[in-house]
C-alpha cells in the first residue's frame, strides 16, 4: 500500500512538474536580460534559438537540460517563448514580459496617412504606398513593429528586414488614418522609407503626393507649452483644406487651434483622446474655413480628462485637395 | 569776469557732451560673435538697441551717459554698419565693425532649400515659382538676401523674396536658439495651373538629414509620361555614385559650386538620364565613404531627391528618403 502511494505521489509530482521553466520571466523593453530555460527532457546537442514573440535570439546549451539566451529589445507586453531547435519550433507554454516604455528602446515614427483604399469624389480612389528598405550600412536585421496588420498577424508582430528580404512594400495600409511604427532606437537611420498617397484613377496625370514620415523629434514636446505653426494654407474654392493633428497615444489634451486670416484670428478647440494603443495616435481633424490664405497655430490647452495626465506630444499638417482634380498638396510645420 | 567765464563753461558742458563723437572699441572681432564692444558717445537714460549689420545685439548695457557696452552677435558679414537706437530713434553714429575669421557655422543651424529660384518658364506654358513663408520668434536668417544681409523674421508670417538667380538650391542659416520656433513652408507651383493644384511642398532639409554613405530613393517611375530629375546637394564639392536598380553599372556625378567660399551656395549635381519603361525603380546614391577604403579618405555629407513631373499636367511629386 505504501509503495502504491509512493508511486502515485511520484507520478503526480512528475505530472505537475512543467516541461520547461524560465528565469527570470520579466525584463526591460531594451532587452539584454540573460534568461535560463530548463527542460525536464534532455535537450540534445542541436543548435538552438529562442523566439520571444516573433523575435529570435541565439541560445547556448549550458548543460543537457539548460539553455541560456539574452532577450532582444521588444515592445512592452507579454509574449510567448518558443524554443527553436535546428529547424522546428517547440511550444513551451513559457512567457516573458517586457516591461517599461516603448520609447526607452525604440524610435517611434508616425505614418500620418496609412489607410486602406478609399473611394473619393469624382471616381477617385486613394491609396497609400509604404516602402521600406534596409541600407547596406545596416549591421544586423532590423525589426519594424507596426507594419504588420494586427487583424491578420496579431499585435506586436514585427517585420524583420535582413539580408533577405531587404525591402518591404505595403500598398494597403491599416491606420486610422495614422499609425505609429517602431524601430529599435538609433536604427531608423539604417532604413530608407517612403510613403506616398495617390489617386489610382488619375495615375496617368500625376504620381501622387509624398507624405512625410515623422520622427518623434519632429513632434512638439513642450507639454502644455507646445505650439505648432502651419503657415500659408489656401482655403479657397476649388480647394478643401483639412488640418490633421496627431498626438502620442498615452495621453490626451484639448487643443486650441488659432486660425488667422486677413489679420483676424478665430479660435477652435479640438480634443485629442488617448488611445492606449501603442500603434494608434490620438487624432483630430478640422476643416479649415474658406476665405483666403490662413496661418494656423495649434497649442495645447488642457487635458480633456484629467489634469494629472501629461500633455501629449503633438504634430500636425494640412492636406489641400483640389475638388476637381483631387490633387493633394501637403503643408507641414517645417523644418 | 569770473562769473561770466563760469557761466560760459557751464553752458558749454552739455554742448561738449552732446558733441562727443561716436566711436567703438574694439572695432573688430570673430564672426562667431561674443565680443563685448564699448560704444562711446552721448546716450540718454532710455534703453539702447544696438544692431551689428542688421542683427540685434543679444546684450546691451548703458554704463554711463557716454558709454554703452554691446555684445557683438554672430554674423556672416565682413565689415558691417553698427546702428544705435534709443526709443526707436536712430542715433547719428556712423560706425563700422569688422567681422573676422571663419563663417560662424557653430552658432547657426544650416537648412537647405532644395529649390529656391526666380520664376521659370517651362513646357506647355507653365511658369514655376517657389514660395517660402516663414515665421518664428524674432530672429535674423542668413542666406535669403544677397550677400550676408540678414533677413529678419518674427511671429507674423512673411513671404521671403525670391532670389534673382543662382543655382537651384540655397543654404540658409537660422540661429540655433531660434530654429525650434521656426515655422516655414517651401512650395513650388505652376502659376499657369493654380486653379488645378496648389503645387508641391518641398522639404526644408536640416544638416542632420544629410548622409555620408548611402541614400536610397524608392519607387522612381520610368513611365514615359513622367520625367525624373535627381538633384543632389552637399556643402562641399565631391564625387558621388548613382546606382539605378535595373542597371549593373554605377554612374558617377560631380557636385560643383561656382564659388567655393560661398556658404550659401550648395555644391550641386543634377541627373536626368533615367531608363524608360522599367517599372518603378530604386535609386541608390553612394558617397565616397560608402565603397572606399576603410577608414574613408574623406566624408562628403550629401542629400538628394527625385522630382517626378507629369509631362502633360506638369504636376510634380517629390521622392525623398524618409524619415
Amino acid at each position: 500500500m505504501r509503495f502504491l502511494f509512493a508511486v502515485l505521489f511520484a507520478f503526480a509530482a512528475v505530472a505537475q512538474q512543467p516541461d520547461y521553466t524560465i528565469t527570470p520571466s520579466r525584463g526591460p523593453v531594451a532587452g539584454g536580460t540573460e534568461v535560463r530555460i530548463t527542460s525536464r527532457e534532455d535537450l540534445g546537442g542541436w543548435p538552438y534559438a529562442l523566439i520571444f514573440g516573433e523575435t529570435p535570439v541565439p541560445a547556448v546549451l549550458a548543460d543537457s537540460h539548460t539553455l541560456l539566451a539574452t532577450t532582444p529589445a521588444h515592445l512592452p507586453g507579454t509574449v510567448p517563448v518558443t524554443i527553436f531547435q535546428y529547424d522546428f519550433g517547440i511550444a513551451t507554454d513559457l512567457t516573458f514580459t517586457f516591461e517599461g516604455e516603448a520609447e526607452e528602446a525604440f524610435d517611434r515614427l508616425l505614418l500620418p496617412v496609412f489607410v486602406p483604399p478609399i473611394r473619393g469624389a469624382f471616381g477617385s480612389e486613394f491609396r497609400t504606398d509604404l516602402r521600406i528598405s534596409l541600407d547596406r550600412s545596416a549591421t544586423a536585421r532590423v525589426p519594424i513593429y507596426g507594419v504588420m496588420d494586427p487583424k491578420i498577424y496579431g499585435a506586436n508582430v514585427p517585420w524583420e528586414l535582413d539580408e533577405d528580404p531587404r525591402s518591404l512594400r505595403i500598398e494597403e495600409g491599416f491606420g486610422t488614418p495614422g499609425r505609429f511604427i517602431y524601430v529599435p532606437k538609433g536604427r531608423a537611420k539604417e532604413l530608407s522609407m517612403n510613403l506616398r498617397a495617390y489617386d489610382v484613377s488619375r495615375a496617368s496625370s500625376n504620381y501622387g503626393t509624398q507624405i512625410p514620415i515623422v520622427p518623434s523629434s519632429a513632434f512638439a514636446t513642450d507639454g502644455y507649452s507646445s505650439k505648432i505653426g502651419i503657415i500659408g494654407v489656401p482655403t479657397s474654392p476649388p480647394f478643401r483644406s483639412k488640418l490633421r493633428i496627431y498626438g502620442t497615444p498615452e495621453s490626451g489634451a484639448a487643443l486650441d487651434v488659432d486660425i488667422e486670416m486677413h489679420g483676424v484670428t478665430e479660435m477652435r478647440r479640438v480634443d485629442l483622446i488617448p488611445t492606449g494603443d501603442l500603434y494608434t495616435p490620438g487624432y483630430a481633424e478640422l476643416d479649415l474655413p474658406d476665405g483666403g490664405i490662413v496661418n494656423v497655430w495649434i497649442r495645447v490647452h488642457t487635458p480633456p480628462i484629467s489634469a494629472l495626465l501629461p500633455a501629449p506630444d503633438i504634430w500636425a499638417f494640412v492636406s489641400v485637395t483640389n475638388n476637381e482634380t483631387q490633387h493633394i498638396t501637403t503643408i507641414t510645420p517645417r523644418p | 569776469m569770473i562769473r561770466t567765464l563760469i557761466a560760459l563753461l557751464l553752458a558749454a558742458l552739455p554742448l561738449s557732451a552732446a558733441h562727443i563723437p561716436y566711436s567703438l572699441s574694439p572695432a573688430s572681432g570673430p564672426k562667431s560673435g561674443g565680443t563685448t564692444v564699448i560704444l562711446r558717445g552721448t546716450f540718454s537714460n532710455a534703453s539702447q538697441d544696438v544692431l551689428f549689420g542688421g542683427v540685434r545685439s543679444p546684450s546691451v548695457t548703458r554704463l554711463d551717459e557716454h558709454t554703452v557696452s554691446a555684445v557683438a552677435p554672430a554674423h556672416f558679414g565682413d565689415a558691417v554698419e553698427v546702428e544705435i537706437f534709443e526709443r526707436a530713434v536712430r542715433l547719428p553714429a556712423e560706425l563700422t565693425y569688422t567681422y573676422r575669421g571663419d563663417a560662424p557655422f557653430e552658432q547657426f543651424e544650416r537648412l537647405l532649400l532644395p529649390i529656391f529660384l526666380p520664376p521659370i518658364q517651362g513646357a506647355f506654358g507653365s511658369e514655376f515659382r517657389t514660395y517660402l513663408r516663414l515665421s518664428g520668434v524674432e530672429m535674423e536668417l542668413f542666406g535669403l538676401l544677397p550677400g550676408s544681409t540678414p533677413y529678419p523674421i518674427g511671429p507674423f508670417p512673411t513671404s521671403a523674396p525670391a532670389p534673382n538667380g543662382g543655382t537651384p538650391g540655397r543654404f540658409i542659416y537660422a540661429p540655433k536658439d531660434g530654429v525650434k520656433t521656426l515655422a516655414a513652408t517651401l512650395r513650388v507651383a505652376d502659376t499657369s495651373r493654380s486653379a488645378e493644384n496648389f503645387g508641391t511642398e518641398l522639404p526644408i532639409v536640416r544638416a542632420s538629414d544629410f548622409v555620408e554613405d548611402v541614400l536610397v530613393l524608392h519607387g522612381v517611375p520610368t513611365d514615359p509620361r513622367f520625367r525624373n530629375t535627381l538633384r543632389i546637394y552637399a556643402r562641399d564639392e565631391g564625387l558621388l555614385s548613382i546606382h539605378i536598380e535595373s542597371e549593373s553599372v554605377s554612374r558617377q556625378v560631380q557636385l560643383r559650386k561656382n564659388d567655393l567660399n560661398d556658404p550659401f551656395e550648395p555644391a550641386y549635381a543634377v541627373f536626368t538620364d533615367f531608363p524608360v519603361g522599367r517599372g518603378e525603380l530604386r535609386v541608390t546614391l553612394e558617397g565616397p565613404s560608402a565603397r572606399g577604403p576603410s577608414p574613408p579618405i574623406y566624408y562628403l555629407p550629401f542629400w538628394g531627391f527625385v522630382s517626378v513631373t507629369n509631362n502633360e499636367t506638369q504636376h510634380i511629386t517629390t521622392i525623398t528618403r524618409q524619415p
